[in-house]
This record gives structure tokens, C-alpha cells and sequence, in this order.
């Protein structure tokens, strides 16, 4: 009698989460998800503010040096109009009226339920869902505009972002004050290879990447990365360098989420 | 009965604790260090001591968790887990238990392995099947 219990017990486990993998995007799986986000969230936030609280990372990147960057790349002709429009608006940099008014309104805000560094990957859970109009591939800024990632996947309720850096990301970018458009690819660890730099495009060490996206050129510039060592020469047109991702997830509480327009 | 609920409470403070301490660690961390997923491991190092049915909605509830809150492809946990629940059969029987104690840690560090291979794997089959 009980090995028959432990038997069916078995089989219907078996079913209920095949059935809940295989139709993950329905519905019902988003609730029990949504459910589950909404339950645990808490406790996973309070364990990740512990642990940045208890941590070892380093200083968060300051508004200041932004600012200061922006002065420069204003100076030159290749970034002139951004850094221009950056200063008007370094002003409202925190409020996400000024930020929704520079970027159009397909800017939304989000809070940061949890944040998740596993097998060399970070990941963010935020309260934005496809509910709310978050997509696939939406990317994701904090409040000093500088990236965090794009969204992975976006259930009822919340979505996950994947971090820029992990492995697998990869996004267009320009390098700042000199230009160039490059490539960028996450390969963890906050380490960004950036690829196609042109060989005649001079690379230095604290250049800044900046996130650029067909649909949002016009739109004030998103800082992703800046360049860390030497740029290697390339034996072709191209040569290839390395840049640290600016942002700080794990301190992030409130994040913007851009639609594609 | 009471063994039982002695058992539930036991691996629920297990899993939980798991969870707090990888999140602890990642934020500490701040993405310089690899970060193991503890929940899963935690929960695979209870396999071995477990029937058949528990190890299934054991694996299949973290494996939910860890799909819901992780960078894994929705489903690829839950799948893991749950073949990882029907493997620990065949180790058991591969592994001899003269020494209990052992035998469970010899099973649950073969499960681990198995997990960490197997880990791209199921991130494609997990892609594959997803509705």
C-alpha cells in the first residue's frame, strides 16, 4: 500500500513539473512563479543587503567622476551633442521624471526585489512584467544611467535581468571622448572584451563605453563600460581590448527599463 | 509521523538556509567570485537519505525556486533536479553501503558532479521544450 502511494506520488510529481516546465510562459506557471518571487523576495533581498552590507566590493562609481567625464567629452566633436544634452540633464539624473523626459516614454521604473550572483552569472529580479510592458531584451539602467542589463525573461509581475557582464551578452557600443563603435561581450565577472575596435581608433585606459542601440541614438547616452589595460594589436583591421562594467547590481534598488520604441 | 516531520522541518531549514547564505555571498561577493547555487547542492546532498518521492518534489520545488529567481532558462533546474532524483537509484547501486555514512557522501558528491555537467545541457533541452 505504501509503495503504491510512493509510486503514484512519484508519477504525479514527475507530471505536475514537466507540465510546469514545458508551459512555463502560460499563465498559470507565471502566477505559481509570481507567487514564489513574491514569497521568497523578501528573504532573498534582506540576505543580498546582509551581504553587500558584511562585503568586499568595491566603491560604488560616483556621480562626480560621471560629471566630470561628461565635461570632457563634451570637448570633442565625436560625443559633442550627447555630453551637451548629459549636462543639461546631470540635474535630474535622480529623479525619473527628468530621466523619463530625456529618454522618451518608453522608460518605466522598477523596483529591485532580489539580486543573484551563481555560476559565474548575476541576475536581478525586478517588479516589472509583461503586464507592465517589460520584453525580452529590454535594457535595463540605474538611476545614474549607467547599464545593468537586459531582460532574460519577463513573467506576470516581475521580470530577470541579466547582467551585462555574464557570459553571452553581447551589445554595440562607442567608445568616449575618441569614438569608434565597438562590440562588446560580457565573460563574467563585471569584465567586458570589447572586439571590431578599428586600428586606427586610439584605445586608452580609463576611456569610457558608452550603450548604443539604433532606436535610441538622439536619446542622452547610457554608460556601460570603461576601458581597464591595454588595447592588444590586432594583425588585421581590428583590434580588441577589455573594459569593467560601471554599474553596481547588487547595490541597485531602483532600476529604469527602456522598451524598444 | 513525528520522523517524518522532524525530516520536513530539518531539510526546510536546510534549503532555507542554503538560500540566505548564497545570497549573503553574492552580495558580499558583488560578481568577483563564483558563487556554487548552495540550494541546489544543499538539496542534493539530502538525496541520498530519501525515498523516490521525495527526492522528486524535493528537486522539482527547488529546482522551481532556482529556475524562478536564477539566471537558469525556466525549466532547466526543475528538469535537472528531477533526473538527478531518479539517477541517485543508480548510484545506490553502483556504491556499496557497508559504510552508510560514507555511502550517502559518496552518492551526494556524485550527484554534484553530475549536476555541474550536466548543467548546459539541460539549458538546452529547457529551450527545446518550452512552450
Amino acid at each position: 500500500m505504501r509503495s503504491r502511494f510512493s509510486i503514484f506520488a512519484s508519477i504525479a510529481a514527475i507530471l505536475f513539473f514537466a507540465l510546469v516546465a514545458v508551459f512555463g510562459a502560460s499563465r498559470p506557471a507565471s502566477f505559481l512563479r509570481s507567487g514564489a518571487v513574491g514569497i521568497a523576495g523578501p528573504f532573498a533581498r534582506a540576505a543580498g543587503r546582509a551581504g553587500v552590507w558584511l562585503g568586499f566590493g568595491a566603491e560604488s562609481f560616483s556621480i562626480g567622476r560621471i560629471r566630470a567625464l561628461e565635461e570632457e567629452a563634451g570637448r570633442l566633436a565625436a560625443a559633442e551633442a550627447r555630453a551637451l544634452a548629459l549636462e543639461k540633464e546631470n540635474e535630474s539624473l535622480s529623479q525619473s521624471l527628468g530621466l523619463r523626459t530625456g529618454f522618451g516614454a518608453s522608460l518605466k521604473s522598477a523596483r529591485v526585489l532580489q539580486y543573484q550572483s551563481s555560476l559565474g552569472r548575476e541576475t536581478l529580479v525586478i517588479d516589472l512584467g509583461s503586464d507592465d510592458g517589460a520584453a525580452e531584451g529590454d535594457i535595463v539602467i540605474d538611476e545614474k544611467r549607467l547599464l545593468i542589463g537586459e531582460i532574460r525573461e519577463a513573467g506576470i509581475g516581475f521580470s530577470k535581468v541579466a547582467v551585462a557582464s555574464n557570459p553571452g551578452i553581447t551589445f554595440s557600443g562607442v567608445l568616449v571622448p575618441l569614438g569608434g563603435e565597438v562590440l562588446a561581450k560580457g565573460i563574467g565577472a563585471r569584465a567586458l572584451v570589447l572586439e571590431l575596435i578599428p586600428s586606427d581608433v586610439p584605445v586608452r585606459s580609463g576611456d569610457f563605453v558608452i550603450w548604443t542601440r539604433e532606436d535610441q541614438r538622439g536619446n542622452p547616452a547610457v554608460f556601460a563600460g570603461r576601458v581597464a589595460g591595454s588595447v592588444a594589436a590586432g594583425s588585421g583591421t581590428f583590434k580588441t581590448g577589455h573594459a569593467v562594467l560601471l554599474s553596481d547590481p547588487e547595490r541597485t534598488d531602483r532600476v529604469m527599463v527602456m522598451s524598444r520604441q | 509521523m513525528m520522523q517524518q516531520r522532524y525530516m520536513i522541518v530539518l531539510i526546510g531549514g536546510t534549503l532555507a538556509s542554503a538560500f540566505f547564505i548564497e545570497r549573503l555571498a553574492a552580495g558580499a561577493a558583488a560578481g568577483r567570485l563564483f558563487i556554487p547555487p548552495l540550494s541546489l547542492l544543499a538539496v542534493l546532498a539530502w538525496f541520498p537519505a530519501l525515498p523516490l518521492s521525495w527526492r522528486i518534489w524535493l528537486g522539482g520545488g527547488a529546482g522551481f525556486l532556482a529556475d524562478s529567481f536564477g539566471d537558469f532558462r525556466f525549466g532547466a533546474a526543475i528538469l535537472l533536479m528531477i533526473f538527478l532524483a531518479l539517477l541517485t537509484g543508480f548510484f545506490r547501486s553502483i556504491i556499496s553501503d557497508r559504510r552508510p555514512l560514507f555511502a550517502k557522501g559518496a552518492i551526494a558528491a556524485c550527484l554534484m558532479g553530475s549536476f555541474f555537467l550536466l548543467v548546459p545541457l539541460a539549458a538546452k533541452i529547457a529551450v527545446s521544450i518550452s512552450v
